[in-house]
């Protein structure tokens, strides 16, 4: 009758045995086996760090609901958790594809002989709907050429900058001029670079002077006067900063929301004209002379990655938006394709002509720019292609390609060249489905003001631009610990290597002689010892005298010379 | 050749009207959200900062005790009522909602209310007294009728109300019930004189104060002892007193103890508390530093272990009923497993005088302490410290903590005469939300937790602004701490190898176990 203490005072409900172990090892992985939407699909919501694959390619093993990293079982248990959720998540996110209504553009080769990049674009303008054949398009411009070209981040709006000092805004969906000027004041040859700002109601330009921003009427509104002779600009709009580099070499950020400099680091690489940004992790990359690519940011003065990519000159820079690859291009006539995760080259293709530019698009479609035509390449970051997927002469009298832009979300690709500005559809490069939230292409007045004002709260700080975005935030490991580990490592390393050949020789080289003829006149407390035992012996046999030491002598003898003359002895 | 370019149809993604809402496209693809983390990271930071911007934790004061609020208890199953006793007798019930006393005796006890608990219909509430009597008083629990009309023509409110207490005042018990129910008026019944008091203006029969006749309970019970706890059963209908020599088992329906003990020699009980889960499970705490348990199904004691300081307070969990939080006088609060009385599964530190009072929230995961430091602190079932601790200038010692049924709202009742009311949660909204505040909440929420242990983010939640003399004393115990620290490490270190190790807290929290 009486209560149970010891067993709490409650009967534990049975555990339902099969309902357990449904739940045992439902950890997401069924869900991905159930799922009707492809593993393909399903790996591109996977984030990277979470995959099980790693880069080598062997597929770590790990049994459902444990995870061996861990010896604390909560703590196990809750990372399974965490990663089922993002299993489910993933699944989730690739299920609901089928919401994308918005079908992507191609181009199909119907019979084995038909080659896609035989396509003219007069085909291309014949074949695809009124809408989008607008797109096509040659602006000539001559008074102030070479073009520049870039695009707002939603893709809506189109800047065009003539290097003699031509500014035209445009509205990329409607082809309505938004304003038009031309600068007076800084002289010839002014404009280098361009770039939006945070939306387009402003935006940069990199004149000889320095950089100013402008606002899309066209008015100055602000002179960076630290940015002295830019070649090359960059907006990073996750952390409102805009970076310049110029002749001298220096690479400037400027935070655009307080207007105030964070800082300017020495490439000590000369004059540079190459810059992009990383879209995966906001860290630029600079093309330098002497063929190197340097990864910054502005957290560190020196670059994050140097890494001799060239002969000669880098041309031209463009990265993938997954951030896992970038394509360079140098005097020395080569594009080479390099993986960013383990900073080697993946493959190169060569080009007859210079490279002036290159972009890749949001689908992973590649832009050279070279001489007076463009070569589009699909799929050719990964695999080395044979054929271009797409090729385009820019305009009929021949004109050379200055820079090259891909529209975000869109299958069209503006080229700036010297004779002024050329739209041109390459079907299958552009996003179809755009998601509201990070650039919506519709936005309404309203929209983009509360769009600014959510951008301008979740502004990143510029410390938090690093090669992995996703350290943010996450545990440190203890660095002791990792440094004894990295010197284990190296020793094991050490002790596996072949041990050097000894040099032998006979005679004075031995250890034994070399330990002796160290030791012969270091007088320590031992010896001294000895030598006074020495001493005692010698004067119990009576040899007084011979004992005596070389000092001992010679006072004996000035003793015995006597008188005035002892202290010289 | 096939070819097809990418087109859209503008009138797809935007809206037709003005008035429709906005179209929204969605593209789950993490290569369109770069530096996420960051992203989130940096969210995490300003909802942190957020949240100790709104944090405005008090709510309001319940001014009406003539002297310090010694006891108080809120009902177990219903919203509403919550009855407080002070130290010269009187007691009071209040509706929480409108935050006015709603009934109030003010010599239901002579000398000090040692403990009021709510019956386990919720129709009545006991209050124990110095007085060596135990009283039982009904309790209306319905619609509260100051603020809500019934049928169509019933004038000025007040008025009407006040004609009816005058009738009630004469009338029998069953006829005031009536009228109460039709009233749809929340008050006391039964007692014919109870509803109307000296001390309830709000409700329109202030004035009448001299007029009306103390309340009367509807059962008392007399004893030899002075009482010093008491708690009703929680389904059944039984209470337990807890008096200078022992405690009592009582039923409603005897005017006797059906069950006294004097288990483990004749020490005074000052706190006794029933297992909300298992019907015969009692709790105490004497005045021997000892907390123990006893059947009383079998009528024996079954466990008893000894703290080193006297432990003021036992509360049970009531959702995970085998586990109980006691306070203690060495200003620690000190869980334990009942099935495992040799060493506490947490210490709860924090405080800096004697915890003279605990609560429990409904949910089961926190529990509200009160102290004699003036402070009221809250914390985590499972957290060495306390989540945030609430003080005004004007709060004295803190006798009495409660939390509402709802787990919203913590009532903390002090030496200062007031009862206040504060949010559990300090940057809680009050009020209707809207959906979409909703969502934006508990998206805060989860990054907190996801970058809780981020130490921009940790010192942000963890800042709390402290009075003077808590900081001081806090950071003397830390001196002190660190004091017995050394000198036990100086003992280590001049003794044999291995012949003496560091102590563990736990450890030597109990000092002894008897069963």
């Amino acid at each position: 009758m009486s209560f149970d203490v010891a067993r709490g005072g409650y009967t534990k409900a049975k555990k339902n045995k099969s309902s357990d172990s449904t739940r045992h090892y439902n950890d997401g992985r069924n869900a991905i086996k159930e799922s009707k939407a492809s593993p393909a699909t399903i790996e591109k919501y996977t984030k990277r760090n979470t995959s099980t694959k790693n880069l080598s390619g062997t597929v770590l093993k790990v049994r459902p609901g444990k995870n061996p990293s861990f010896k604390d079982k909560k703590a196990s248990a809750y990372v399974s958790m965490v990663e089922k959720k993002f299993r489910e998540g993933a699944v989730a996110a690739a299920e609901a594809e089928i919401l994308d209504t918005t079908e992507g553009g191609f181009i199909e080769a119907e019979g084995e002989m038909e080659r896609t990049y035989k396509v003219k674009m007069g085909e291309i303008k014949d074949s695809v709907d009124e809408q989008t054949a607008k797109q096509i398009f040659d602006l000539s411009l001559t008074d102030h050429p070479p073009y520049n070209v870039s695009y707002s981040q939603t893709g809506r709006h189109l800047l065009l900058t003539g290097r003699l000092g031509h500014v035209a805004l445009m509205d990329a969906l409607t082809l309505q001029l938004k304003t038009e000027f031309h600068l007076t004041h800084s002289g010839v040859n002014s404009i280098r670079s361009s770039t939006f700002l945070h939306n387009h109601q402003m935006f940069a330009l990199a004149e000889k002077k320095a950089v100013y921003i402008y606002d899309h009427n066209g008015s100055e509104v602000h002179h960076l006067s630290d940015h002295v002779d830019p070649l090359a600009l960059q907006y990073l709009p996750y952390h409102w900063l805009l970076a310049s580099v110029g002749r001298a070499g220096w690479l400037k950020y400027t935070d655009t929301s307080t207007g105030e400099k964070v800082c300017e680091h020495r490439t000590k690489l000369g004059s540079c004209g190459v810059m992009r940004q990383n879209n995966y992790n906001a860290v630029l990359n600079l093309g330098h002379g002497n063929g190197c690519v340097t990864m910054w940011s502005p957290a560190s003065s020196t670059p994050l990655v140097k890494m001799l990519c060239h002969r000669g000159r880098v041309t031209g820079l463009a990265n993938d938006l997954g951030g896992n690859y970038m394509v360079t291009s140098g005097v020395d006539k080569k594009v080479k394709v390099w993986d960013l995760r383990t900073f080697r080259p993946v493959h190169e293709y060569f080009s007859y002509n210079d490279v002036q530019s290159l972009d890749i698009s949001q689908t992973g479609v590649l832009a050279v720019g070279a001489g007076g035509g463009v070569t589009f390449w699909k799929d050719a970051l990964m695999v080395k292609q044979k054929s271009p997927y797409l090729s385009h002469r820019i305009m009929r009298g021949g004109a050379s390609c200055n820079e090259v832009r891909f529209r975000p979300y869109e299958d069209v690709v503006g080229i700036g060249h010297d004779k002024g500005f050329s739209s041109i559809v390459v079907p299958g490069v552009g996003e179809s489905n755009f998601d509201s939230f990070e650039a919506n292409i519709y936005e309404d007045k309203k929209q983009r003001q509360e769009k600014e004002v959510r951008s301008l709260l979740d502004k990143l700080k510029p410390e938090m631009i690093q090669l992995d975005p996703e350290q943010v935030g996450a545990v440190e490991r203890d660095r002791k610990a990792l440094v004894m580990e990295q010197r284990e490592k190296a020793k094991e390393a050490d002790a596996n290597k072949p041990k050097k050949e000894k040099k032998k020789a006979r005679g004075r080289n031995k250890i034994s002689k070399k330990l002796a003829r160290k030791h012969k006149n270091i007088m320590d407390e031992s010896k001294l010892k000895l030598m006074e035992k020495r001493k005692a012996d010698m004067r119990e046999k009576g040899m007084g005298d011979e004992v005596m030491t070389r000092e001992e002598k010679k006072r004996k003898k000035g003793l015995e010379e006597g008188g005035a003359l002892a202290r010289f002895f | 050749m096939k070819i097809k370019a990418l087109s859209r149809d503008v009138e797809k993604h935007t809206r037709e009207t003005s008035g429709d809402i906005k179209k929204i496209n969605r593209n789950l693809d993490p290569k369109y959200k770069p530096m996420e983390r960051a992203r989130e990271y940096t969210r995490a930071v300003q909802a942190a900062k957020l949240q100790k911007v709104f944090a405005k934790p008090f709510v309001a004061a319940l001014e009406g005790h003539m002297d310090a609020v010694a006891c108080s208890a809120a009902s177990r199953g219903h919203l509403c009522p919550f009855v407080s006793g002070g130290v010269d007798g009187e007691v009071r019930v209040w509706d929480l909602a409108s935050r006015k006393a709603v009934w109030s005796c003010k010599t239901a006890h002579s000398g000090w209310v040692k403990g009021v608990c709510v019956g386990s219909d919720g129709g009545s509430f006991f209050t124990a007294g110095q007085d060596k009597t135990v009283k039982q008083w009904k309790l209306g629990v319905g619609e509260i009728g100051g603020r809500k009309e019934k049928g169509g023509k019933k004038g000025k409110k007040g008025k009407k109300m006040y004609e009816d207490d005058e009738e009630g005042g004469s009338s029998s018990d069953e006829e005031e019930e009536e009228e109460e129910e039709e009233e749809g008026r929340y008050g006391i019944r039964g007692g014919p004189t109870t509803s109307s008091s000296a001390d309830a203006p709000s409700l329109g029969y202030g004035n009448n104060s001299n007029m009306a006749p103390t309340p009367t309970p509807c059962n008392s019970w007399l004893f030899d002892n002075a009482f010093k706890s008491m708690d009703h059963h929680w389904k059944e209908e039984f209470f337990a007193t807890a008096s200078d020599e022992s405690v009592e088992v009582w039923s409603e329906h005897r005017s006797n103890p059906i069950q006294s003990y004097k288990l483990w020699g004749n020490d005074s009980c000052n706190v006794v508390r029933y297992n909300p889960a298992e019907r015969g499970l009692l709790a105490h705490c004497s005045s021997d530093r000892g907390i123990g348990l006893h059947d009383t199904r079998g009528g024996t004691g079954l466990k008893k272990t000894v703290l080193r300081m006297r432990s003021n307070c036992l509360e049970w969990n009531p959702m995970e009923p085998m586990n109980f939080v006691v306070g203690n006088e060495d200003h620690n609060c000190y869980s334990f497993d009942m099935r495992k009385l040799d060493q506490p599964t947490m210490i709860h530190k924090g405080h800096v005088g004697a915890v003279l009072s605990i609560g429990w929230s409904s949910t089961g995961r926190e529990f509200v302490s009160g102290s004699y430091d003036r402070t009221v602190r809250i914390f985590q079932s499972r957290a060495g410290t306390s989540r945030d601790c609430y003080y005004t200038k004007r709060m004295q010692r803190v006798f009495c903590v409660n939390y509402t049924a709802d787990a919203r709202f913590v009532v903390s009742g002090s030496d200062d005469t007031n009862l206040r009311i504060w949010k559990a949660k300090s940057n809680d909204k009050i009020g209707q939300t809207k959906i979409r505040e909703e969502k934006s909440m508990n998206y805060k929420n989860k990054l907190l937790k996801k970058f809780s242990h981020m130490p921009e983010i940790r010192n942000i939640v963890k800042q709390n602004n402290l009075p003077k003399f808590i900081k001081k004393q806090t950071s003397m115990k830390l001196v002190q701490k660190e004091g017995a620290k050394r000198k036990e490490g100086n003992v280590i270190k001049h003794s044999k190898k291995g012949s003496v190790e560091w102590s563990k807290e736990r450890e030597k929290t109990v000092v002894r176990k008897m069963d």
